[in-house]
């Protein structure tokens, strides 16, 4: 508890002292705001001759017309999120860990250079997002499995906030992944070892900051799951708000999350950062 | 900066949030959608119906999607809704003054300026000022002759003055609706268009009783044609008026076998062995009847529908000749080609009411009791939406052919929950409620006998 504690005051001096290692963060949040804001526009023209055909064929052609494709807006802005987890959200995010690393090592922090490095390791990179990504849906059938029952049983919100938390709590699974490629050059089956070995030492703290992090989007997933209620009792561009204090929160929890862990990782006994062991660019 | 910054978020997230984009259609959507959620609530507020400030209040609402669209197709469909509010209150004259605005509005869109003038003669109508309503329907015949209503309209013109039983007007209005129609079949010579009218007139001609004219139409386009499939049309429809309408069938056999002769292998030919297979069955010449039938069956692809006319015929034929056996494969070709065919669906019914109608009780029993399982566990079985109507009429139909008053009477229940917008089906529903139960089977019966309230399932003939 005092090691989540303590990173999770590491972090926070850290993003103070140094607040453009964010700039990442910020990068994929300004982008996941155009795609809303490019979704949200797809029925009115201009944009409605390049993105309403794809929406007609998908999903029918009620979703081009107001108010139901504010109503898909979820689900074609998760579609979308997800793409851009990969591009360039796994770049990105591997240019954090690289950036704090620096800033621990006392190095000059260069935003190029590790951008650089996480596309040198691109296949590296997309392995591991599709194991996330792996996960992530075995939590959605799980949840979807689980739902039909607990629908049956009255136990739907309860068991909707397991799937939350649980959703949350998996992105653990691969967490220290990242660290150990950027840091320390480490291929993909040693890095996949290696992650686990730090997951089982630092499975408490990361699970209190992966905690906070939930709890900070509690009052959000709330709002998410009767978002077509809210839409219909206020206002159907409701939704849009909510997606976008959705993009907020998870800039702010992504940049939480990813920095303590890195400052865990960094301070684990385990961790040894003496030149001769950490990558090239990062000793530079 | 910091502020400058601020400034800019704000304005940003104004404009996300508003759409930042004048794009009239989806101004128009949201505003009609929102005009429409007023309704809703409104309504929800006020079960008993509401009043004249209400209407007042969401005619204000729908007048915002005119005023934020005005060329938009939501906006006429917005202004439609005004009028039949207007209506409601009374107000007529805002009502003509809208629906005028929507034809003056709307004459690109031809159907749209159609339905608007159509809407504003049917309230003239409706409030006896049959001058301007004839107006309107002029105006539709003028400005939008090929709209869907536009065509309609010559028709519904002498059909008004049919039933209020003016002849003058009558013959006057079918003068002009043939005119109409011809200028409209010269205008649109050799296009889709006059193929598109010709029924129209034919329909004219029809409400005339004017066969001879008919007749000669026919011929004209006989000698009018250039293509084979146009020549066997022409011919198909003047053979039919010969035999159906001016009693002449040999003159009409005389076309078909003609038509043989010179297209032996067209597609359509299968329709003309067909039609003259039935004439020779008027004839009682069976053995030429079952040839033409047989024929036309070979040649027709294996899916069309046509095939099952066919079957109908040669089993007429094989009933006609004693030969129930073989009727009843016709009738087992048709279900095992056609499974979802209403025809088809009435095969086990056809074959009860053909026992009870050559006597034989026993078998009819028999027959019912089959038709009763196979209908009922078709309608267990969860059938489409297109044949759920007739299977389960045809259910309903069994049972009351059985007289099994309770289990009818319960099916009734289940259809009017399953199709509440059948009338029929409600109104018998709503009957049964009230009358006294040993007069259930007499009102089922009178139901089923009723050809209008439940068509008709005697064997074809």
């Amino acid at each position: 508890m005092n090691k989540a504690f303590a990173a999770i005051k590491q972090a926070a001096v850290l993003l103070r002292r140094h607040p453009w290692v964010a700039l990442p963060f910020v990068i994929l949040a300004i982008t996941e705001g155009i795609v809303l804001y490019l979704l949200f526009l797809a029925p009115q023209q201009p944009f409605a001759s390049l993105l309403a055909p794809p929406i007609e064929r998908f999903y029918g052609e009620r979703y081009v017309h107001y108010p139901w494709h504010l109503l898909k807006l979820p689900e074609l802005f998760f579609q979308c999120k997800m793409l851009l987890s990969l591009l360039p959200g796994m770049f990105l995010s591997a240019v954090l860990v690289g950036l704090v690393g620096d800033i621990q090592l006392s190095k000059r922090p260069t935003f190029w250079k590790h951008l650089n490095t996480s596309a040198h390791r691109f296949f590296t990179l997309l392995c591991i997002w599709l194991l996330n990504l792996g996960a992530i849906k075995l939590i959605g059938m799980f949840s979807t499995q689980t739902f039909a029952w607990a629908k049956a049983h009255d136990f739907l919100f309860p068991a909707q906030l397991l799937a939350f938390f649980l959703s949350f709590w998996v992105q653990m699974l691969f967490l220290y992944t990242l660290p150990l490629i950027m840091l320390f050059n480490d291929s993909l089956l040693q890095a996949l070892l290696k992650n686990f070995r730090y997951l089982k030492r630092l499975f408490f703290p990361t699970s209190v900051c992966l905690l906070i992090g939930a709890l900070f989007y509690l009052g959000l997933f709330y709002l998410e799951l009767d978002l077509k209620n809210l839409a219909t009792r206020i206002s159907p561009e409701v939704i849009v708000v909510v997606l976008s204090g959705g993009i907020l929160m998870t800039l702010v929890i992504n940049l939480f999350v990813t920095t303590t862990s890195t400052l865990l990782f960094i301070q684990d006994d385990s961790t040894d950062l003496t030149p001769s062991n950490i990558t090239s660019e990062a000793s530079t | 900066m910091k502020t400058t910054i601020a400034y800019s978020c704000l304005i940003w997230s104004v404009l996300a949030i508003t759409g930042c984009s004048f794009d009239p259609g989806y101004e128009a959507e949201k505003a009609f959608w929102e005009a429409d959620q007023l309704g809703r609530s409104l309504a929800a507020a006020h079960p008993d119906g509401l009043e004249e400030k209400q209407y007042l209040e969401l005619i204000r609402a729908f007048g915002q999607v005119v005023e934020v669209a005005p060329a938009e197709t939501l906006a006429a469909e917005a202004q439609f809704r005004i009028a039949q509010m207007y209506i409601t209150i009374g107000n007529l004259e805002s009502a003509h003054t809208t629906l005028n605005s929507i034809f003056k509005e709307f004459q690109e869109d031809k159907e749209i300026a159609a339905r608007a003038a159509f809407s504003n003669g049917k309230l003239y109508q409706a409030n006896g000022e049959i001058e301007p309503a004839m107006r309107q329907y002029q105006a539709i015949m003028q400005n939008c002759p090929l709209t869907s209503i536009g065509l309609e309209m010559p028709i519904y013109i002498i059909l008004y003055y049919q039933q209020q039983g003016d002849q003058d007007r009558t013959r006057s209005a079918s003068s002009q609706a043939r005119k109409h129609y011809q200028n409209l079949m010269n205008a649109y010579a050799g296009t889709s268009v006059a193929k598109k009218v010709r029924p129209y007139l034919l329909r004219v001609f029809e409400l005339e009783n004017a066969w001879a004219d008919m007749l000669d139409f026919w011929t004209a386009e006989i000698k009018k044609q250039i293509n084979r499939t146009d020549i066997i049309e022409a011919n198909l429809g003047k053979a039919s008026v010969l035999a159906t309408r001016l009693d002449q069938p040999a003159e009409a056999k005389e076309i078909y076998e003609s038509l043989i002769a010179r297209f032996p292998t067209e597609p359509m030919t299968a329709l003309v062995r067909v039609r003259l297979a039935y004439l020779e069955v008027a004839d009682s010449n069976w053995d030429k009847a079952r040839q033409y039938f047989s024929r036309a069956w070979q040649d027709l692809p294996a899916d069309n529908p046509l095939r099952i006319n066919s079957y109908l015929g040669l089993a007429m034929i094989e009933r006609k000749q004693k030969n129930d056996r073989a009727a009843f494969d016709y009738y087992d070709r048709i279900q095992a080609e056609f499974p979802n065919n209403s025809t088809a669906l009435q095969v086990p019914l056809i074959k009860y009411l053909h026992h009870q109608n050559v006597n034989q009780p026993a078998k009819a029993e028999e027959a019912l009791q089959a038709a009763i399982e196979t209908y009922r566990s078709q309608w267990l079985d969860k059938p489409s939406a297109d044949t759920a109507p007739i299977v389960g009429q045809l259910l309903l139909q069994c049972l009351i052919q059985q007289k099994d008053w309770s289990a009818a009477a319960t099916h009734l229940e289940v259809l009017t929950k399953r199709f509440p917008e059948e009338a029929r089906y409600n109104k018998l529903f709503t009957a049964l409620q009230t009358i006294d139960p040993s007069d259930l089977g007499r009102a089922l019966q009178d139901f089923s006998n009723n050809p209008q309230s439940m068509p008709a399932m005697q064997p074809p003939r």
